[in-house]
């Protein structure tokens, strides 16, 4: 499995021409990888996370991504996903907030992300393994607003990869937890990638979360322009 | 223009011994004493009304009445320093029984109406519980301009004596409206009626009871449907269900042809008016022989319509003004009505600009120049198709509108 | 440190006037939690002791089960439980549904902004003037059939029953028009406190399609925060009697019609079967908010299955389209029928099938509004008496009611919601009972007292939003420079909030230009407004001055809508300084941490 992006181009559209956030820009992520994009804000690295999980499609571009100009192909093992709807593209999201749904209790956001009819055992299986990997196993019942912020995240995680993701594209997760914490996630989220042999896009704006492979991005000469 | 020319022996006894003992009541003065009579009394009235607020309870479903009733209320307080409020009131039964309540609750000043509209049932409700103000009518100076003699039915009120407490407004009938773009020969009778219904259904319906026209056109079928209809002269009694029997038989035949083939009714006779217009329906009831005219005027009507009334006559009555027992303002209530019954507001309310409603006074009694305007007035207020004069058949005994109306809507409302 | 140097700077004699104030202000407050229990007893008492035969004011000493054999030997009773409880449910369930599919189909798109836009003027519009618009629109010589005259070779309009219909559908479609832009303005509020878009992504990233995750993730998420809104709607339907006086069914009619019939009944004993009526009609309210809610816990445990199965869904669902076409189908409808409204009030002849009026004039206007004066004096100055106290008094729980214990508070809020929740018909019934007895009805300022019943919880609803995102920062900073908590008040806290309440004031103006049953219940007859007039035109054949009325209705709110945005934009221009000063303020505080909204967003 692989994530390869080719000739991205990323531009704020203006009452007069453009203001280009990111031109040319390709990228292969290999299985397993783990890449950091760094860059101050505003230079385009979450607009281009929206571009890579398909919240900029061209046939959703409305509301306010209509703002944004952009193109360039991505496909995932080779298969083009460029104009796939963001629900067909199986692109993981990890975002700041863990977003677990508190509608629902833990078991139940991880079967959320579970695959369609797969047999009752098979999911009681799966979803016993996922909190087992994040150390969670007695949490089953537990609601997530009464978990800690670093179980919520671990239990993101392993929502996130229930769902079987071909990619997964993580969006400053690290950047509310405090620091004893972070370290520690920061090891479960990176191991957990690696053991799954997924290609992982980070953004991020702090050199401690960084992996080993790093892209910096610098705001561009009209840098005034600020987007975020 | 409506003459009782085919009265009921009963009533007709009743009406002239009723008509000699008011006679007798009031101590015979020459016109010239009467007149000073009143005048000195009459000044306190006048001074007593002043600034007194009179809270009037009548029906403010029409724009032309409320309107009419809105210049009344400039004059008086112009010429008499009274104010007029209007109560406009869907129904006049809520009205009753605020006095009722009124006087259960031991509120016997300041009560909350000070002139009612009404006549029949709602009339004998207050009367016989002692719940009106009077006598007064004979008070009133424009008293004179009256005469029971041509018009009895302006001291019997459903059979009722009156007895001067309640003054008479105006006069009605049930007539007939239809349109001579949909139908060239109107029913004459009930059974062509009928039979006009089944060969254009859709075309005809009449207001649901208990609205008071539709109570009438029941009362209407009734009295011509039934071999003998002097029976209505008395109380409902135990033979209810066998008098009524042949109305019962003769609606549930009509109701399948009628508008919306029965299954509901317009609220009111003047929402039948907007039917006609579009031409939903090809006939309108009113109880005012002007409607048709009116209507046309208003731009409520297309100028086709024309007014007719069934063979054997149609059902009229009176619709009088009383003072609730307990009014807070009854010189002003009396001031008010007194200009009420004066030519000038009779026969503005009798042009079928204003409102179109027939006068109370006798035209005979009037001085000439009214006279001649009231002539001119009626001439151009016809919508009637011939010039015969039409039959005024007399009201059932007051206990038939309640018992009708209930009887009504267990079968019909389903 | 703050706090002494307020004290060391404050003068003597402003402090103690403003902590005299504050003082008995805290004493007050404490009547409040008890003021509107009492109501609610009285107004149940009123209609409890009746309905079992006990009414003093009319000669009913004695307890006796007759009112109930009256009730039940009503022809047709069963006919109009049933359909009042057809077209009331019906209703609801509807107008949830249509906002639900609102919501899906265009949030974030230009019919959603457009929506916000076009909403709050239609919601301003009283619900009486908007089915006198659906008659226009609907009844068979109204300007749909009109607009079919011509294709279907209509001479007269056909024989159809489309208003006034005996299963209510007439009317239910009135009731959607109104309240589906009342739910949906709810919910654009409840939608601006929840990540939508981030649950969407988060949701369609795992595969789910744009539909499942709107009802998989984000409705679940939005339901309870406009499950008191529905209530209310729930209510209201069930209970309501204007619109059902113009558009519902009459043979037979509604329940809370004949209650209103019975009532008004010279019978006095039917006063009696009014009041078990009446009790009748809160238990059925009761019974089916309890099985609404009830059906709500069913369906989220019998759903659990589906929520978590993992049924993703097509990628795009033509719901989505369709729904977006329905509801523009349903704005625009519900526009053109005010605007038939308009276009009548200036037509003289208007026969069918004509579309267009063969005879435009004023002559209605010139001659019938004279006679409008009255009732609009009436309307107005009702409506702006109980809208000043209204926002007064909410401004005072506002600012007082955090003294109070924690359930006192919450059943405070629960007792000023009760109005709203409570079928209108059974509680006026029972407030009116013992006015009567006490002589009470018939004068203005009761007019306005049970008016205000209405407005006040209104303009409590929309001031407890801005007035918890008031930073209170502001007022700690006002304290400091002036010493003065009634000068920081009026100078600091009030500027800033001044365009939420100019929306409140005017939201109390369109509440209570709306209300029917309050001023004919109240007023004895004796006092008439805008709206009690038009519903009492309704019967009558004059569409043309009914129109007039209606357009009446309408103009009132939205002139005070209209009001309500332009004074506080004047205003500001005169209070420029002190926006000036309090901008300084923010601009200080965002050294610390962001600021956040300060105020309301008109």
């Amino acid at each position: 499995m692989s994530l390869e992006l080719n000739t991205i181009r990323l531009a704020i559209r203006l009452s007069e021409g453009e203001h280009i956030l990111l031109d040319n820009f390709s990228l292969t992520v290999a299985s397993g990888e783990i890449v950091s994009i760094m860059g101050p804000s505003g230079c385009g690295k979450s607009t281009l996370l929206a571009y890579l999980c398909g919240a900029l499609a061209p046939e959703t571009a409305s509301g306010s991504s209509s703002e944004i100009n952009a193109s360039g192909t991505i496909s995932i093992d080779g298969c083009d996903v460029t104009n796939m709807a963001m629900e067909k593209r199986k692109i993981g999201l990890l975002f700041q907030d863990d977003l677990l749904f508190p509608h629902m209790n833990v078991e139940e956001n991880l079967a959320f992300a579970l695959p369609y009819r797969l047999s009752k055992n098979e999911r009681h299986h799966r979803i016993s393994e996922a909190l087992a990997a994040a150390g969670l196993s007695g949490y089953k019942k537990s609601d997530p607003r009464r978990l800690s912020g670093g179980q919520r995240a671990r239990i993101s995680l392993m929502r996130t990869l229930l769902a079987e993701p071909r990619a997964l594209l993580l969006d400053e997760p690290f950047s509310k937890l405090d620091s004893r914490l972070r370290t520690q996630i920061r090891d479960f989220v990176f191991t957990t990638i690696r053991e799954r042999n997924i290609p992982a896009l980070m953004v991020t704006h702090d050199r401690q979360d960084c992996s080993e492979r790093i892209i910096e991005l610098h705001r561009s000469e009209a840098g005034e322009t600020t987007y975020d | 223009m409506i003459k009782n020319t085919k009265g009921y022996p009963l009533t007709a006894m009743l009406t002239l011994l009723f008509t000699v003992t008011l006679h007798a009541d009031v101590p015979l003065y020459t016109e010239h004493t009467e007149h000073t009579e009143h005048t000195d009394n009459w000044q306190e009235t006048l001074n007593a009304a002043k600034g007194q607020t009179v809270y009037m309870n009548a029906w403010g479903g029409s724009a032309n009445i409320n309107n009419y009733l809105h210049w009344a209320a400039t004059e008086l307080r112009r010429r008499y320093d009274v104010k007029l409020r209007h109560v406009k009131v869907d129904d006049i039964a809520p009205v009753i029984s605020r006095v009722i309540a009124e006087k259960n609750a031991g509120r016997n000043t300041g009560g909350s109406a000070d002139i009612i509209w009404l006549n029949g049932e709602n009339f004998r409700t207050l009367n016989s519980n002692g719940l009106l103000y009077g006598p007064f009518a004979s008070r009133l100076p424009n008293w004179r301009y009256i005469d029971p003699k041509e018009k009895p039915t302006t001291v019997v009120d459903f059979g009722e004596p009156v007895n001067g407490m309640e003054v008479p407004w105006g006069m009605a009938q049930l007539v007939f409206i239809y349109d001579t773009a949909l139908v060239s020969k109107p029913p004459k009778t009930m059974q062509e009626l009928l039979s006009f219904s089944k060969k254009n259904p859709g075309l005809f319906t009449y207001p649901a009871p208990p609205d008071f026209v539709g109570t009438t056109f029941l009362k209407q079928a009734l009295i011509e449907l039934i071999a003998n209809p002097e029976r209505l002269q008395k109380p409902v009694g135990d033979d209810f269900n066998r008098v009524t029997k042949p109305l019962w038989d003769y609606l549930d035949a009509l109701h399948p042809t009628l508008w919306r083939r029965g299954r509901i009714f317009p609220n009111s006779s003047v929402a039948m008016l907007s039917l006609v217009d579009d031409g939903e329906l090809a006939f309108a009831l009113s109880f005012n022989p002007g409607a048709a005219r009116a209507g046309i005027n208003d731009g409520l009507l297309p100028n086709t319509v024309r007014t007719y009334v069934h063979k054997g006559g149609t059902i009229g009555n009176s619709h009088f003004l009383a003072i609730p027992y307990n009014s807070s303002a009854k010189a002003a209530a009396e001031v008010t009505i007194n200009f009420l019954i004066s030519p000038e507001a009779q026969l503005r309310k009798a042009d079928p600009k204003i409102w179109g409603d027939p006068t109370v006074l006798s035209a005979s009694r009037l001085q000439p120049e009214d006279q001649k305007a009231l002539k001119q007035q009626n001439a151009a207020a016809s919508t009637f198709d011939n010039k015969t004069p039409i039959q005024t058949l007399t009201e059932p005994h007051p206990d038939w509108v309640k018992a009708l109306e209930e009887a009504w809507l267990k079968r019909y409302r389903r | 440190m703050i706090n002494s140097t307020s004290t060391s700077t404050s003068s003597y004699a402003a402090r103690s006037y403003s902590s005299r104030w504050a003082y008995l202000a805290s004493r007050g407050v404490y009547v409040i939690p008890w003021l509107f229990p009492l109501l609610t007893a009285i107004g149940l008492a009123g209609i409890i002791l009746p309905a079992f035969g006990w009414l003093p004011a009319l000669g009913y000493n004695s307890f006796s089960l007759a009112p109930w054999q009256q009730l039940l030997a009503t022809p047709g009773l069963w006919t109009m439980i049933l359909t009042t409880l057809f077209t009331g449910v019906g209703a609801t369930l509807l107008s949830l549904l249509l906002t639900m599919v609102f919501l899906i189909s265009s949030w974030n798109t230009r019919l959603w902004k457009l929506t916000g836009r076009t909403l709050p003027p239609l919601l301003a519009i009283p619900h009486s003037a908007l089915a006198i618009g659906v008659v226009f629109l609907l009844s068979p010589s109204g300007i749909v059939s009109r607009i079919l005259a011509v294709p279907m070779d209509w001479l007269h309009p056909p024989d159809l029953l489309t208003v006034n219909d005996p299963w209510g559908l007439g009317l239910i479609f009135a009731l959607v028009l109104k309240e589906v832009p009342f739910l949906c303005l709810m919910l654009i509020a409840a939608v601006s406190q929840t990540p939508i878009e981030r649950l969407l992504t988060t949701g369609r990233s795992l595969g789910y399609s744009h539909l499942q995750c709107w009802l998989k993730l984000v409705w679940p998420l939005l339901y309870p925060k406009i499950r008191l809104s529905v209530m209310i709607v729930l209510a209201f339907s069930l209970s309501v009697v204007d619109v059902s006086l113009i558009i519902g069914p009459n043979m037979p009619p509604l329940l809370p019609v004949q209650i209103l019939q019975w009532q008004q009944d010279p019978d006095p004993a039917l006063a009696l079967a009014a009041a078990a009526g009446a009790l009748l009609l809160l238990l059925l309210v009761g019974l089916c908010m309890a099985c609404w809610l009830q059906l709500e816990k069913v369906l989220t445990s019998g759903l659990r299955g589906w929520l978590t199965g993992g049924y993703r869904g097509r990628s795009r669902s033509i719901l989505i389209t369709s729904g977006r076409l329905l509801f523009s189908g349903l704005l625009v409808l519900a526009w053109i029928s005010l605007i038939v409204v308009v276009i009548w009030s200036f037509s003289w002849r208007w026969r069918f099938p004509d579309i267009v009026p063969s005879d435009i004039s004023l002559r209605a206007w010139i001659r019938f509004f004279p006679g409008m004066l009255e009732p609009l004096q009436t309307t107005i100055t009702v409506a702006l008496t109980c809208s000043v106290v209204g926002v007064l008094l909410s401004v005072f729980c506002l600012e007082y009611c955090h003294r109070l214990s924690r359930w006192q508070q919450r059943s405070i809020v629960f007792f000023f919601y009760l109005p709203l929740l409570l079928p209108q018909m059974s509680f006026l019934l029972g407030i009116q009972t013992p006015l009567v007895a006490l002589h009470l009805d018939g004068y203005w300022w009761t007019v306005a007292a049970c008016h205000l019943l209405y407005v006040f919880p209104y303009c409590y609803l929309s001031l407890v939003d801005p007035w918890q995102k008031y930073d209170q920062r502001f007022s700690h900073a006002g304290l400091i420079l002036s010493g003065s908590r009634v000068r920081t008040f009026l100078k600091v806290k009030l500027p800033m909030l001044i365009s939420p309440l100019f929306t409140a004031l005017a939201l109390g103006v369109a509440v209570s230009t709306a209300l029917y049953l309050p001023t004919v219940m109240a007023g004895a007859g004796r006092y008439e407004t805008l709206t009690t007039e038009a519903v009492a035109l309704a019967s009558g054949g004059n569409r043309r001055l009914l129109a007039l009325y209606a357009v009446m209705q309408m103009l009132v709110p939205m002139i005070f809508f209209g009001l309500a945005i332009a004074v506080p934009r004047l205003s500001s221009l005169r209070l420029s300084s002190l926006r000036l000063s309090s901008l300084r303020l923010s601009s200080l505080r965002r050294n610390h941490s962001p600021p956040k909204r300060s105020t309301h967003e008109s």
